[in-house]
């Protein structure tokens, strides 16, 4: 391994602990007397404390040094976890993430961690102080007593061994101490700690160490460090957790030792960390993309493959052989299947990956905005793939920075509106079939509707008839037009930020969609809906002219038929009534440039039937005018490229059974399309 | 006299594709052509500039096909038997023109290539890296980068913009 592969690791690690530390505090925050929480947090803490050291990233060292110290007294119960601390500890989580970015965009570490420091060591004395002055007495439960006993120990004797390849024994002793100085005090070693530079592969090294934690926790954390071998561990004989093996062969019976005192009452977490570190394997992210490329390819194939074997079916069709072709046709089929979904799970990641961000971000936005608010999650284990799951934090960002800062009211606005001061903000995830559908809502004011219409008619963004004839709901989704600033429409509370078009255009950027709904004094929900992955998708293949064209039956809502002479005209534009409301049509020829022009085309077929899909884009749903329907398909989606860039009402293309090419209709923007169609028209 | 020519072109020669176009020679660097296939059904690209053909399968991926005779205002006539799509890799993305005919591959002597001079091509000469001589024939020598890129700057000028922004944010491009 190259250093540089062990900081990108250190720097992936880091990221995890931070964000344990994170949702650790908060939890602490919340009930400080959460004994688990606790044990994460600073099992969090050391393990960061232990690869910054190893990195030789002294700064970053030092500071969780310093936590977990404080962290140690809250274990100890010689110090509660009160607001200050918990904001003490925060502080400390953020100047960490500061110092890790600048490690990982390979910058210097430039940040005062002095303050902090000092906050943290005036805290961790104060606790010990007042401990030392009294109320000693009062701490009956289980940590004095393993305080007391770790006054009676002799230590533990330990010996390990440094694997003969080792590149980097140095570093490997180094770890080594790292470990152990978070699990107790080495009393003393040989080699002595400061000659740790000269150690050699190899090599043993004699530690005797008196333990703050069980035996198994010691013994789990040597077994994790890589390259090193636990040749003997001598128990002190007043260990009664631990009594009967007096001196395990670690590497014989390792179950035996680990299991015993597991059993117990107070474990670390045993061998666990190391029993896990066998079942995963950390993948490139650019490994699974090459995968399911390579998936994407067969799928394909696999498509063509069945055409292929039909067509000779038709050709020859007493062949013998053909069937055999069949044949495995239907199980390369079914393989291919398999593996599609197997490397689509592997792809997969909790959403709790990035919803674990979240609670801090609420949390600090509260109080900087003066809202009492209880900020709720849902579903976090629901997967996503990654891909998505990147894209999605701007947008769920927004959305909650929003229902903090303006979509929830003041604590004494809510009481003088007669609701409980404190109100909740909820994020959710859950799966419905294919999709995954994220919700964020508040119980606050609402939007109101008459606000968003008059800042849309303003804005431009819509016509006064045409706004007319909306209903409310359809009205409200006006909020994610563009150009229209949401502070003026919504709460003339200033400062909104990025415009909600923003969110919609990253939503559907993402082949999903965005809805929002609102009931005035009670609240506003908005709904994300996803695909699960982007790269296969579920379409409708449709056929205008001599065209293929795809449309992702995920804003597909229906297909239907009407007769040429149902179509009305509204502003020049054809519509039907459609199942008692107006259906606006658009026909995909047109909209596209090819084909006859849209007035002419319907002359021609007075008495014809005409075929149109219903999609919906935003809150509206639009009839797509087809030629024909072909038929449902999996397809694999594959982008255009550079060359073209983006494309208004194109998500990219796919290619078909027989080969050819087939583009797919960017349903989302082709709401936009149309809209600039026909204002372009009405300007003519 | 044609100095920069020589400097940027290899020492001793070049290996070129020559291919018809209008009945000129053109040729380009071997290096970068990625493939040569029979003309087939390009599927047309909606709101693009005329010379965009479309896009076409090519084992697999989308690759962009643009007419050359329409890209350099040439009179434009149908397809024929011989007419041929030469891929070729230019700014990191394969690109398909669409030629008369594929006549040969040639080793062209460096001192045979002489930069491009307006008289005696039909092209503009900013598409163009030089002319070569042999045997009596003019082989005209295209700079594929600009042939792709550059003019279409302009004549896309929303579209290549949005290309730089998606260049600029891989990730945020999805599907």
């Amino acid at each position: 391994m190259e250093m540089s592969d062990f900081l990108a690791l250190f720097l992936e690690e880091a990221e995890e602990q931070l964000l344990k530390l994170d949702d650790g505090f908060l939890q602490l925050e919340k009930d400080p007397s959460d004994i688990e929480t606790l044990k994460e947090v600073f099992r969090a803490a050391h393990t960061l404390k232990g690869s910054s050291a190893t990195m030789g990233l002294t700064e970053i060292a030092n500071l969780t040094h310093a936590m977990e110290n404080l962290l140690d007294q809250l274990r100890s119960e010689t110090l509660v976890a009160t607001p200050e601390v918990i904001d003490l500890l925060l502080a400390g989580t953020d100047f960490l993430r500061t110092l890790i970015g600048q490690v990982s965009r390979g910058e210097a570490m430039n940040v005062d961690t002095e303050e902090l420091l000092e906050g943290l060591k005036a805290v961790c004395a104060g606790a010990s102080g007042e401990q030392a002055t009294g109320n000693r007495e009062q701490g009956t439960g289980p940590s004095t007593s393993l305080r007391t006993g770790r006054e009676q120990t002799d230590g533990i004797a330990l010996r390990l061994k440094i694997a003969d390849n080792c590149l980097m024994p140095s570093v490997r002793a180094f770890m080594i101490y790292n470990a152990l100085s978070g699990l107790g005090d080495i009393v003393s070693s040989d080699p002595p700690e400061e000659q740790i530079d000269d150690v050699q592969a190899g090599q043993d090294i004699n530690i005797v160490f008196e333990p703050n934690q069980d035996s198994s926790a010691i013994i789990a954390a040597m077994k994790s460090l890589s390259e090193i071998e636990l040749i003997n561990f001598t128990l002190p004989d007043s260990d009664e957790s631990l009594r009967k093996p007096q001196a395990a062969e670690v590497g014989s019976t390792p179950k035996g030792v680990a299991k015993k005192p597991s059993a117990g009452s107070n474990t670390e977490g045993g061998a666990e960390p190391a029993a896990k570190a066998i079942q995963t394997v950390r993948v490139g992210v650019d490994r699974l993309d090459t995968l399911m490329n390579l998936v994407a390819e067969l799928v394909i194939d696999r498509t063509r493959m069945n055409q292929i074997s039909s067509d000779l079916g038709l050709k020859y069709e007493n062949e013998e052989l053909i069937q055999g072709l069949n044949e495995t046709g239907v199980h390369i089929g079914r393989v291919v299947t398999e593996l599609q979904e197997h490397i689509m799970k592997v792809r997969l990641l909790p959403v709790e990956q990035v919803f674990s961000r979240f609670p801090r971000m609420v949390r600090d936005l509260a109080h900087k905005a003066g809202k009492d608010i209880e900020f709720v999650m849902e579903g976090q284990e629901t997967e996503l793939d990654r891909s998505i799951l990147e894209e999605i934090v701007d947008p769920i960002t927004h959305l909650l920075r929003n229902a903090v800062d303006h979509g929830t009211e003041t604590p004494e606005t809510r009481k003088a509106a007669g609701k409980p001061a404190r109100a909740r903000v909820l994020l959710a995830a859950k799966q419905e079939e294919n999709r995954i559908i994220i919700e964020v809502r508040d119980e606050g004011r609402g939007i109101s509707i008459e606000k968003v219409k008059a800042a849309a008619l303003k804005q431009g963004a819509i016509g006064e008839e045409t706004l007319s004839r909306m209903s409310d709901e359809e009205a409200l989704q006006l909020i994610f037009a563009s150009g229209v600033s949401t502070a003026e429409k919504v709460t003339d509370v200033s400062g909104r930020g990025v415009g909600m078009d923003v969110v919609r255009s990253n939503i559907q950027g993402l082949s999903g969609t965005v809805e929002v709904h609102s009931e005035p004094g009670k609240g506003t929900t908005f709904r994300i809906n996803l695909p699960l992955t982007l790269a296969i998708i579920q379409s409708l293949v449709t056929g205008v002219n001599d065209m293929v064209y795809v449309i992702p039956l995920s804003a597909v809502a229906e297909t239907f038929r009407c007769r040429a002479d149902e179509m009305h005209y509204i502003d020049g534009n054809p519509a039907i009534n459609f199942r008692g409301s107006v259906l606006h049509l658009v026909r995909l020829a047109s909209l596209f440039g090819h084909g006859e022009e849209m007035r002419s085309a319907d002359s021609s077929e007075a008495d014809d039937w005409v075929t149109f899909v219903v999609v919906r884009t935003g809150g509206l749903k639009v009839g797509l005018v087809v030629d024909r329907l072909i038929g449902e398909q999996e397809v694999v989606i594959k982008p255009l490229g550079a060359f073209f860039g983006d494309i208004d009402g194109i998500a990219g293309a796919t290619i078909l059974g027989d080969g050819r090419v087939a583009l797919i209709v960017d349903v989302g923007s082709l709401g936009k399309l149309v809209n600039r169609r026909r204002l372009d028209r009405v300007a003519a | 006299m044609s100095n920069e020519v020589l400097e940027n072109t290899a020492d001793e020669s070049e290996q070129l594709v020559v291919f018809e176009l209008a009945k000129e020679y053109y040729g380009v660097d071997i290096a970068a052509v990625n493939t040569i296939i029979r003309m087939q059904e390009v599927t047309e690209i909606p709101r693009t500039p005329d010379f965009v053909e479309g896009v076409i399968n090519l084992r697999g991926s989308i690759v962009p096909v643009i007419d050359l005779r329409k890209r350099f205002g040439l009179t434009v006539s149908e397809a024929t038997k011989s007419s041929r799509i030469v891929v070729v890799e230019a700014g990191g993305q394969m690109i398909g023109m669409v030629v008369d005919a594929v006549a040969e591959t040639l080793r062209l002597p460096a001192d045979a290539i002489e930069p491009p001079s307006p008289v005696i091509t039909s092209v503009d000469s900013d598409y163009l890296r030089g002319v070569g001589k042999q045997d009596n024939r003019l082989f005209i020598l295209l700079d594929l980068d600009k042939v792709l890129t550059a003019r279409e700057i302009e004549s896309l000028g929303k579209i290549e913009k949005r290309a730089r922004k998606e260049a600029e944010e891989p990730a945020a491009q999805a599907a």
